[in-house]
């Protein structure tokens, strides 16, 4: 055999191996069956949430999509100059100049506008922060008492760090309540949400301001306002008051806080 | 003398193949006798001097052919077209041979100038036939013969015997697919024509999910209605893949590909292709591959490719691979679309499909093995897969240690988890005494601890849950469906051997005999919050919904 012929051969025989290489993936069994089960799927749902202060304009929990369904820029609820001391527990009927109120509405539903959600969820809210100040304007009298304090979840006359830390002598600070109400704010539900009261509407209890804050202050001491449905509507009255007993050294002070209103599910 | 040998030659081969030809040398001393009868006005002819060399080398060809005759005769050649040669050749060599004969005998006058031999051959004025081309015609003749009555002629004596009928009947290999109590879906019957049916019933179609919250399950039966053992069977995630909704035409330049956009399978391309993929196409034992030559997204009904010609005819039906996919997050069998556009949820890279885990747990005669999922290849057969369920009653409304009739699992328990009671706001957990199966109805719980609310107004409504079970399932970031389509693709398929007791599977063995069935119970859960995807990243989740196929096949 010539050595033309070998060569030829040979390279026949690499070219049978190159497509043997090329062909494998469809060899590995003569006889086969297979079923597909394809567009098996899963959805998830959503929960989203529209916050609006006193019947305003609303905020929108996925407005700024980088925030990833967080807005921390929604309305005030209240920017009350002058308190003054209560007279009664019971809150006065609105519109009332000696306490501060707020009306929110919170929706289980964002943007687009009106789009529900779809999931149930837990609503729950807490105050980040409580700031107290001395106001330079108030008068000549600065009373030098923290309007945020006592915060009981501390310990004694400790509360977060943004408050600094409380007096050791009971001053009273402001009163603080969350009442539930219909849609338009006319009929009080008849339980009072904070200071929790199961059976009546809230009153004005000294130091519930710093009591709120002391306990929820942040996404791990929430105060939960219990379930709220998909695409469902909630309405919350925050009164803000000077206590009765409330003491010369608490005048001239500013408290500045914050609320989160969060939905988990 | 030299011719002559060479003539013997081709007498012998012929004889080789046609043995009752005998005694050619008769005919060839007949030959002189002949009378030549050419006539005298004929042109005197001096060429055999000068073409002696020719002639005798196409009496040479004509013994070749005819000796390749009686070969073919004898049936040692099976080719078609060598046949047919061999019998155009035949017959031309016996029209040579007979219209050779006829001129021979006619005779020829002998050109002047001729050799001696042949002038004492011509001495008579004529021609004479010469022995040698005589011997020739009769070899010829001989092997044109052969061709067409030597077969019958074979021998005196014979003895045959006969064995008719004998017959080779394949086996099948074929699946019978069912879910839950869905109709059957059957591998034979699938469009492509091919054993391979792409559009059995979907798992399931879970809408409105939320993190760490029980989804629910889907049974899947398997069953080998062929009459062959199935040696192999495998669980793989598909391709990218669809299924052609436009025919190819062999011949034809391609330069897309059409697909069915619904009720064939996919809807559209499940997954997405990028420009460059390797597309296979592939229609009963037909295919091809083509190259994309652009981007084609999820539920896209054409895929642009590279022009190319076709092989071969694809008809509808076939199926589109995309044999690059299934390389990245992005590329996934598995694909997100976004329900409504809340934003922040982008379907980049398919975030859903990486956050869901997914769970094939194998329930065969009792026998639990997690092929797939966290847990899987567990010792107690367990995958960690939810549960949701309601006891028939609890004693007193207070949940404490003790038995409790429940609904039917619809996952799994492991010994020691932490089982949660919830009525309304009370919580309540108690510890598990033992393993419990998909399919349990009964559980028993250790002493218990109040977590929320009171220990009192529980009833039947309550939910039991397996917060260790959801817990495992929220640091398992190597089980998601995601992960399923990268490392459990057609590569590296998951070859599903037999499983002998709860976490147990032999390594060989037939893994689906004829008419065996085996069962898997097959869920998907969006993983709760964990360290790897904090509750805040999991917002970025809603309104998405992932889809996927998944595949079972077995080999002889």
């Amino acid at each position: 055999m010539s050595s033309k012929t070998i060569k030829k051969l040979l390279l026949s025989l690499i070219v049978v191996g190159v497509l043997a290489s090329f062909t494998a993936r469809g060899t590995f069994a003569v006889l086969n069956a297979s079923t597909d089960h394809p567009g098996s799927s899963i959805a998830s749902g959503s929960i989203l949430m529209t916050n609006s202060v006193g019947g305003g304009s609303n905020c929108y929990s996925d407005l700024v999509a980088a925030n990833k369904n967080v807005n921390t820029s929604c309305t005030t609820p209240f920017s009350t100059g002058l308190l003054y001391p209560i007279l009664s527990s019971t809150p006065p009927t609105p519109p009332e100049t000696t306490v501060a109120y707020a009306d929110i509405t919170i929706t289980s539903a964002g943007l687009p506008v009106s789009t529900n959600s779809t999931l149930p969820a837990t609503l729950m809210v807490y105050m980040p922060n409580c700031d107290a100040s001395n106001n330079a304007t108030a008068g000549a009298y600065l009373g030098g008492a923290n309007p945020c304090c006592p915060g009981d979840a501390f310990g004694a006359g400790v509360l977060p760090g943004s408050v600094g830390n409380c007096p050791t002598t009971s001053s009273h600070s402001l009163d603080f309540s969350i009442q539930e109400y219909n849609a338009g704010f006319t009929t009080a539900s008849s339980s009072c949400v904070f200071p929790p009261d199961p059976s009546n509407p809230c009153t004005f209890l000294d130091d519930t301001l710093g009591s709120f804050f002391g306990n929820y202050h942040d996404n791990t001491h929430y105060f939960s306002l219990g379930s709220i449905a998909a695409g469902a509507t909630r309405y919350f009255r925050i009164g803000v008051a000077e206590p009765i007993a409330a003491q010369n050294n608490l005048q001239g002070e500013t408290a500045t806080f914050s609320f989160y209103w969060h939905m988990e599910q | 003398m030299k011719n002559l040998q060479t003539y013997r030659l081709g007498a012998s081969l012929i004889a080789s193949a046609a043995p009752r030809q005998s005694r050619p040398t008769a005919r060839v001393e007949e030959t002189p006798a002949l009378p030549a009868e050419a006539p005298a006005s004929e042109t005197p002819r001096t060429r055999r001097a000068t073409t002696g060399g020719k002639t005798l080398l196409a009496l040479l060809a004509l013994g070749v052919i005819a000796t390749l005759a009686a070969v073919e005769a004898t049936g040692a050649v099976h080719n078609g077209y060598i046949r047919l040669a061999s019998f155009g050749a035949a017959i031309l060599v016996a029209a040579g041979a007979l219209a050779a004969v006829a001129v021979a005998f006619t005779g020829r006058r002998r050109p002047a100038g001729a050799t001696p031999a042949v002038t004492a051959a011509t001495s008579s004025g004529r021609k004479s036939f010469s022995p040698t081309k005589a011997i020739l015609m009769l070899m010829m003749l001989v092997g044109v013969v052969a061709y067409f009555g030597g077969a019958g002629t074979f021998a005196g004596f014979t003895a045959q015997t006969t064995n008719p009928n004998s017959t080779l009947g394949s086996g099948s290999l074929l699946i019978q697919n069912t879910v839950n109590a869905n109709p059957v879906c059957e591998s034979k019957v699938g469009e492509s024509n091919n054993n391979v049916n792409a559009n059995c019933t979907a798992l399931f179609g879970f809408t409105n999910q939320e993190p760490g919250v029980f989804s629910g399950v889907s049974t899947v039966t398997i069953k080998n209605s062929g009459t062959l053992p199935a040696s192999t069977m495998y669980l793989w995630a598909p391709y990218a893949n669809g299924v052609l909704g436009s025919t190819i035409t062999s011949g034809n330049s391609v330069t897309s590909l059409t697909l069915y956009g619904s009720g064939h399978g996919p809807a559209g391309l499940e997954g997405t292709v990028t420009s460059g993929d390797h597309i296979l196409v592939t229609y009963g034992g037909n295919s091809q591959t083509f190259v994309a030559s652009a981007g084609a997204v999820a539920g896209a009904t054409t895929i642009n490719v590279n022009s190319l010609t076709a092989t071969a005819t694809f008809q509808a039906g076939a199926t589109v691979e995309d044999l690059d996919s299934n390389t990245s997050a992005a590329s996934t069998n598995c694909y997100d679309t976004q329900l409504v556009n809340l934003g922040f949820n982008s379907t980049t890279n398919n975030p859903l499909c990486s956050g869901s885990v997914l769970f094939v747990q194998e329930t065969t005669g009792g026998f639990n093995y997690c092929w797939w999922g966290s847990g899987a290849g567990s010792a107690n057969g367990q995958c960690d897969a939810p549960i949701s369920s309601n006891p028939a009653s609890v004693s007193g409304g207070v949940v404490a240690a003790g038995a409790y009739t429940v609904s039917a699992l619809q996952g799994n328990i492991k010994s020691g988890d932490t089982l949660q009671f919830t009525e309304s706001a009370n919580k309540v957990t108690c510890p598990a005494s033992s393993d419990y199966y998909y399919g349990a109805t009964s559980i028993t719980v250790g002493a218990c601890t109040l977590v929320s609310g009171a220990n009192s107004g529980f009833n039947s409504s309550a939910v039991i849950t397996d917060t260790s079970s959801l817990t495992r399932i929220g640091s398992d970031t190597t089980h998601n469906i995601s992960k399923f389509d990268q490392t459990a693709g057609y590569a590296n398929k998951i070859e599903l051997t037999p499983v002998t007791a709860n976490g147990t599977k032999t390594p060989n063995g037939t893994d689906l005999a004829s008419n065996a069935t085996r069962t898997f119970v097959v869920g998907v859960i969006i993983a709760g919050s964990n360290a790897a995807a904090p509750a805040n990243a999991q917002n970025q989740l809603q309104q998405l919904k992932s889809t996927f196929g998944l595949v079972w096949h077995i080999d002889q």
